[in-house]
């Protein structure tokens, strides 16, 4: 009876089109995994890691087309009104919904199933790089289906299938998978994990979050989230740990809900609502009133306008009675407070910002965009087919109601529900703000949300009411919908980059306090006018294939074709003149303003520009000497004019009879010249090569002239310099500079590989053969810069400043500098305000927005501590002046140096909240990092090889450290390493290429910021900081130019003995890694009253290769070991701290101590780096003395 | 005037609906009469301008309905055979929004009349409850109740009496009486004593095609004298089939009555019986109604 009743709901699922619908989309989504060939490079494609990481993403997916399925396994017999037929069968309960529950979890099984068959396909396209596919084994596939799919799908099934028993609506069943779906990003929130942007701080995140994630995802992250490559490319997720308590909770659920619902259920009709107040009235009782007829209102505008007003009225008193909607609502409004919490209290170092509104509005644009789209995929086809499913249709119909009323209406109500959930994430983020004590609230900035993010929602609805008009059917359209909103936001994909190609999108609008709204709202508008036409168009066919006469697709569709070549031929034709002309004006203004090269372009023309031009870098060149410039901004016209002189010097053994001049290519008006010189342009690649006639001969000079301007009017430069205030226009991204630029090159190497180009080339650190070819690095210069702006704003150039002056509308401020500088320029111009302090014979001065003052006195405080500390330990800062200036967010930096200004993030470093002493000072700390660039990259400018980065990052981090430690103490620095260890075991897992050594360091930040940290405070343990700022300070003054690692070993053997240098030459030449782990520990109390301590260690240290795999070396070194009173945490202050000698494997220690302990660390400190922390700290068991006295 | 002719409809699935129906209905209570699936809804949606016929054409006092549908609605009352509600929306609410597709924009006029139509479809009591918890009878009232919202020209009811009670089908008709003096009630039925009550005018439709239209008083003298009944054994029955027109059986007591249709009495175990409008519509569709001039019977 069973077997029959599951084959009878296996071919009912089978036959629905959306179990075919679900079956594409897992193969789809799998397909599409392994065809990007997605996950690091260096793994692949057919690991088990990666097949597990794949199929668990796509099960992400299984929660709405369980909904699916369920809702038909429970709801048909309703919808189709069987009930009473099938109830009334002597079907068992336990039949009944075993079988009805275990068709559609098979059929959920069948669609997911089709995921790997997706990524099984894909390996065999011919795309797929050879290098990437390994042997591939049904069981890697086998395996995660089993461990990770499965379990999700019981789960998801019987918590659906609970609640459309328990509820038998669809719409709920639909909003419960809405609900799963938050859970699960809500733990991955928590957890850390790789798909969201980083947020929570710490190792691992929480470990409650990676349990209740019912995908075990969140699980699945934290156990992989420090394995190397090796490990990702062999080794298994075991089932075991916190993942298989995971998947036993959640099957245990499954279990425990299907139960729950079994015992709910039962064959009894359910009574949809409360009964009538009054069940029935006696009949023949009432007054016989006559039948009066009431002459209708000619059809026409007033008519339609009525019948808009009421059917919205209906509605929308049908979405808010909808408790799946509300339900909706108040988890979104949960989810928004814990995004909104999580993005301005949980940044980077845990550090807060201050609750702004236009951080509040970047947090909820995304998830809204998630939730609008979820709400008009799903209420789309709700509101769509009401008609249909209440069997009103006949008796609207019947109406002389104008489609165009009820269509409008529909729409109406599909925006004011995505309305209702953008002003459910305003309310969550002004109880936020108002719960930190932050009233200004900027509702237009709030509201600005409505119109960028909002209203692509209200068109794609649009698309979505017409789609659903000419639909065969409710699912149907819901699938159609859901491929078209898929199908909109990737078809750039596929090559149709044009705006014009993607409906209802726009480019990305961000804000700033400093520079308010970005140019690209011009583009965004253009756009939003065009869409609003075209959706127009769009709710004009709606309501024209309204009416479902004879209720096929086909007829509705020729219903409309006919409309449009009669009645409404007008109307058409008006739609598609205005499509013509907003069209055009969009595709007019694309082309005028150059739109933007796709990515594919960009790397397609950086690559092309390496083969071209990378032989020619080893082309000797003379040296800038001086640069005469004068800077034109004007930032109402969004435009700057460059003119200036660069004075070139033979400083090489030869003469140099060809020079190549390298101008950015978006610069529109290009003047470069060369006396007694023939020029030849290569303008695609803004390459212009010069003969010169003489050549210039060792020793003489010559002068470059050249004469720029960049116009970044239209928006659609998606980094601009020049905005309306805070332009900031850098040197290297507008001045010409000399022979190859090799900062054009691509860096990430799949793009290298797939063009044939090969290693990067930041040359290794001891190869002999590298070419120094920085265009700025080996060059010192003196500027002379005059910079004007419009005559309210000031401007800000390196140098000092000599002469500021007004002429006519302008202002005009000349800055000379006088001593040369490394070749790196920046000119800023906002309307600033200044605070400045003397420190020493420096004048700092912070010129920042206004409102943004809050952080400034302690910019301040940092810079001026820090240029003392820092001119103490490695020598006197060699300019007069220090400027901190204050640019808008849209620059991809927290900070950046130059040789006397740094740069300031309005976001990250002006905006940062710091008075909380219980996050690490992340105000100070930036300030501090800046400031040793000021030696390190500026005073000391490395060679450009393996490690260069090292000499610049950490030894600005080791900079940086000291001051924190002189103003916090050394807790403070002992929390901060422990993000910078986090930093650098999550980074070497997902280390793509190979790690190098600290020593020689490519463009890996985790390395260079987080490992260099951790390497110099060992270093500083190891010899002592005075010894330590010796070798530095002697590495800046012996070798100012061009110094690499090996030439800080060097120093630093000059002030080490042997075995503290053995050390460091390890940590800084391979890729130490220790392990130390406390097995036991255990209190005796002593007759004399005193307590001692034994204490097993576990230690271990391994050197691994740059591929992750490693190999254990003997260990024998003398590490921290301490005892506290209660439970530490990093800055906790030990009872007892001694230095013990450690060797590989067990080690028992002893210790004396007056009061009882209550735990034991390993290296407190965190001066070995330990793959794991967690296990270095023990609660030490008191053991009772009962021996005899 | 509802002037229809050569109406076809043949559905995607190939079965003929309408094939050929030609009629011509005056102001008053028109029946049509048929068994189920003779065609009568697909005749009922077509006129109500629900779906558009293959061929042929409707008028209504003039106007081209296939063409110019807007023009009908604006005239129609419609009562479907099945239809529903929006869950939790009250009769007052759902009519007053009914009332206003069909452009009664007045506020005052719309109140009046949707608590007039409540009043006369006996439902102003219960007007504050969600329709969708009424009983089949009070859905149905309902039913009724928005169809004469506005002024309708043409009020078309398909099944309207199926799930009433007696009490109630009286009303209705009652009701239905009234409101045809002044427009064309077209009353889709199988039940055949609702046409015999009321229709001045009727019609029977089988397969797609009109098989009889007339007075009903008229049709039924056309029988008159020629109709006769016998109480047979049920083995008997398939005997006297092939020896006789046998219009009708139905058991009674235990045994079978037949109707048969003779100009003499067939045998003398067969009583003379006064014919109703029943044995005109068994008449029909067994094709033993006699033709006659001024019966159209195609």
């Amino acid at each position: 009876m069973l077997t029959a009743l599951l084959r009878f709901e296996w071919r009912t699922h089978t036959r629905q089109p959306s179990f075919f619908a679900a079956l594409a989309l897992f193969l789809l989504v799998g397909f599409g995994l392994t065809a990007s060939q997605f996950g690091p490079e260096n793994v692949a494609l057919t690991s088990p890691f990666l097949v597990m990481e794949s199929l668990g993403l796509s099960s992400l997916f299984s929660v709405f087309a369980v909904a699916i399925f369920v809702s038909n396994a429970v709801l048909r017999d309703a919808e189709h009104r069987m009930e009473e037929i099938v109830f009334t069968t002597p079907i068992g309960r336990s039949a009944y919904l075993v079988s009805r529950f275990g068709g559609a979890l098979a059929a959920a099984a069948a669609a997911s199933a089709f995921a790997p068959l997706g990524m099984l396909i894909a390996t065999r396209m011919p795309w797929i790089d050879a290098a990437r596919l390994g042997k591939i084994h049904l069981s890697f596939y086998l395996w995660p289906y089993l461990v990770l799919v499965l379990p999700t799908l019981l789960f998801c099934t019987a918590l659906l299938f609970a609640v459309a028993t328990v509820t038998r609506s669809a719409l709920a069943t639909y909003t419960a998978s809405v609900v799963i779906y938050l859970l699960y990003m809500a733990c991955a929130a928590l957890t850390n994990s790789p798909l969201m942007a980083a947020s929570a701080p710490g190792a691992g995140g929480s470990a409650l979050a990676g349990l209740l994630d019912p995908f075990g995802l969140s699980s699945f992250f934290t156990t992989t989230r420090f394995w190397t490559i090796a490990e990702k490319s062999t080794r298994f997720v075991a089932l075991d740990g916190r993942f298989l308590l995971n998947r036993l909770l959640w099957v245990g659920v499954a279990l425990a809900i299907f139960g729950a619902a079994y015992r709910v259920f039962s064959f009894r009709l359910v009574a949809r609502t409360k009964r009538p107040r009054k069940a029935r009235h006696e009949a023949g009782t009432t007054a016989t009133v006559p039948y009066v007829r009431s002459e209708p209102h000619a059809p026409g505008f007033r008519a339609s306008v009525a019948a808009f007003v009421s059917a919205l009225k209906l509605e929308s008193s049908s979405a808010l009675r909808s408790r799946p909607f509300l339900l909706l609502l108040l988890l979104w409004f949960v989810l928004s407070l814990t995004e909104i919490r999580s993005d301005l209290f949980a940044g980077e170092y845990g550090s807060a910002l201050y609750p702004e509104t236009q951080f509040i509005v970047a947090t909820l644009k995304s998830p809204l965009q998630i939730i609008g789209i979820i709400i008009l995929i799903y209420y789309g086809a709700e509101l769509f087919w009401r008609e249909q499913r209440f069997r009103v249709a006949s008796l609207i119909d019947a109406t002389p109601v104008r489609g165009f009323a009820l269509v409008l209406a529909k729409w109406s109500a599909l925006a004011g529900m995505i309305a209702a959930t953008f002003l459910t994430g305003i309310l969550a983020g002004v109880v936020v703000q108002a719960t930190h004590g932050f009233f200004d609230f900027q509702p237009r900035l709030y509201l600005s949300l409505l119109y960028f993010a909002g209203l692509p929602l209200v068109l794609t609805a649009a698309a979505a009411v017409a789609i659903h008009s000419l639909s065969p059917g409710k699912y149907a359209g819901l699938v159609l919908v859901l491929l078209f909103v898929f199908g909109a936001r990737s078809i750039g994909t596929i090559g149709l980059t044009h705006p014009l190609w993607r409906f209802a999108g726009g480019p990305p609008v961000s804000y700033s306090a400093l520079s308010g709204f970005s140019d690209a709202t011009i583009p965004f508008g253009r756009l939003m006018l065009h869409w609003s036409v075209f959706s127009a168009g769009l709710l004009m066919l709606a309501a024209v294939s309204w009416r479902r006469l004879g209720s096929g697709a086909v007829v509705r569709l020729k219903t409309a074709v006919r409309h449009a070549a009669t009645a409404g031929r007008a109307s058409l034709a008006a739609i598609l003149g205005l499509l013509a002309m907003t069209g055009g004006w969009v595709f007019f203004e694309t082309s005028r303003h150059g739109g933007n090269p796709s990515s594919a372009e960009l790397l397609d023309w950086k690559g092309a520009y390496e083969k071209r031009y990378r032989p020619l870098a080893g082309l000797a060149r003379p040296r800038i000497e001086a640069v005469t410039t004068r800077v034109d901004l004007f930032p109402a016209g969004r435009r700057v004019h460059i003119v200036g002189d660069d004075t070139l010097m033979n400083d090489e053994s030869s003469p140099i009879a060809s020079l190549l001049v390298s101008v950015r290519r978006n610069a529109s008006k290009v003047e470069v010249s060369l006396p007694a010189a023939r020029r030849t342009v290569d303008a695609g690649f803004g390459m212009v090569r010069f003969e010169l006639d003489p050549p210039l001969q060792p020793g003489a000079r010559t002068t470059l002239h050249f004469d720029l301007t960049y116009d970044e009017r239209g928006g659609t430069v998606v980094n601009p310099s020049v905005v309306a205030n805070g332009s900031l226009v850098m040197g290297f991204l507008t001045f010409p500079s000399l022979g190859y630029r090799s900062t054009q090159e691509i860096a990430d190497s799949r793009e290298r590989n797939r063009r044939g180009l090969g290693a990067p080339s930041t040359p290794e650190i001891e190869d002999p053969d590298a070419l120094t070819i920085d265009e700025s690095a080996d060059a010192r210069i003196t500027l002379d810069a005059t910079v004007s702006t419009e005559n309210d704003q000031t401007a800000i150039a390196p140098g000092r400043l000599v002469r500021e002056w007004t002429a006519g509308s302008r202002r005009f401020f000349q800055y000379r500098t006088d001593t040369p500088i490394r070749n790196q320029l920046a000119f800023a111009s906002a309307r600033y305000a200044v605070s400045r302090r003397q420190a020493g014979g420096v004048e700092v001065s912070v010129f920042h927005h206004p409102a943004h003052a809050a952080n400034v006195p302690a910019i301040l405080e940092a810079a001026t501590a820090t240029l003392a500390s820092a001119g103490t330990s490695f020598g006197a800062y060699p300019h007069r002046q220090l400027k901190l200036v204050e640019v808008p967010a849209s620059w991809p930096f927290g900070a950046f140096a130059l040789a006397d200004t740094i740069l300031l993030s309005e976001k990250r470093t002006m905006l940062v909240d710091s008075r909380d002493p219980q996050r690490l000072d992340l105000v100070a700390r930036r300030v501090a990092h800046e400031i040793g660039h000021l030696w390190w990259g500026y005073q000391l400018v490395p060679a450009t090889r393996g490690g260069a980065l090292m000499l610049v990052e950490s030894l600005a981090k080791y900079t940086e450290l000291m001051a924190i430690q002189q103003k916090h103490g050394a807790a403070h620095v002992r929390r901060q390493l422990e993000y910078e260890l986090d930093r650098y075991l999550a980074g070497r897992s997902g280390e793509e290429q190979k790690e190098r050594p600290l020593a020689n360091v490519g463009a890996q930040a985790y390395i260079y910021y987080g490992k260099g940290a951790l390497v110099m405070m060992s270093i500083r343990d190891a010899i002592g900081e005075p010894a330590l700022d010796l070798a530095l300070r002697h590495l800046l003054e012996k070798k100012p130019d061009g110094a690499t690692t090996l030439d800080l070993l060097t120093e630093l053997r000059a002030v080490s003995s042997d075995e503290p240098f053995a050390l460091i030459d390890a940590w800084l030449r391979k890729i130490v890694l220790y392990d130390f782990r406390v097995d036991a520990a255990q209190a005796t109390q002593l007759p004399s009253g005193r307590f001692h301590v034994t204490v097993r260690v576990n230690a271990e240290r391994t050197e691994s290769e740059g591929d992750g795999a490693s190999r254990s070396v003997p260990l024998a070194e003398a590490i921290d070991v301490a005892l506290y009173r209660a439970a530490p945490d990093p800055g906790a202050e030990p009872d007892l701290l001694q230095r013990v000698a450690l060797h590989s494997g067990a080690n028992d220690l002893a210790f004396d101590v007056a009061e009882a302990p209550g735990f034991v660390a390993v290296d407190p400190a965190l001066l070995r780096i330990d793959r794991n922390r967690r296990d270095n700290v023990r609660k030490v068991d008191k053991k009772v003395d009962v021996a005899p006295r | 005037m509802l002037t229809i002719s050569g109406l076809k409809k043949t559905y995607a699935n190939g079965v003929r609906a309408l094939d050929g129906v030609t009629l011509s209905i005056g102001r008053g209570l028109f029946g049509l009469l048929g068994p189920n699936g003779a065609g009568k809804s697909t005749l009922m949606r077509t006129i109500a301008a629900l779906q558009e016929p293959d061929e042929g054409s409707i008028q209504l006092d003039g106007v081209d309905v296939v063409a110019r549908p807007q023009e009908l609605r604006r005239r129609l009352g419609y009562l479907p055979q099945d239809f529903g509600a929006y869950p939790g929306i009250s009769a007052l609410a759902l009519l007053d929004h009914i009332a206003v597709l069909k452009g009664i924009l007045d506020n005052r006029a719309r109140t009046e009349q949707v608590n007039a139509v409540l009043q006369l479809a006996n439902l102003h009591d219960v007007r504050k409850n969600a329709v969708s918890t009424y009983s089949g009878g009070m859905r149905q009232r309902f039913g009724i109740a928005q169809a004469l919202l506005g002024a309708p020209r043409l009020i078309i009811v398909d099944e309207p009496t199926a799930g009433l009670d007696p009490e109630e089908r009286n009303r209705f008709h009652n009701l239905l009486a009234e409101i045809g003096e002044e427009a064309v009630v077209l009353l889709s039925t199988h039940i055949v004593e609702d046409v015999s009550d009321l229709c001045p005018k009727m019609a029977i439709l089988a397969g797609g095609r009109v098989r009889l239209q007339g007075e009903p008083a008229r049709l039924i003298a056309e029988l008159e004298g020629r109709l006769w009944r016998k109480a047979v054994a049920k083995a008997a029955v398939a005997e006297h089939r092939l020896r006789h027109d046998v219009i009708s059986t139905r058991l009674f007591a235990g045994q079978t009555q037949l109707h048969v249709l003779a100009d003499a009495r067939p045998d003398p175990g067969f009583s003379p019986i006064a014919p109703t409008l029943e044995d005109v519509y068994f008449a029909t569709l067994t094709e033993k109604m006699p033709a006659r001039p001024g019966s159209i019977s195609c």
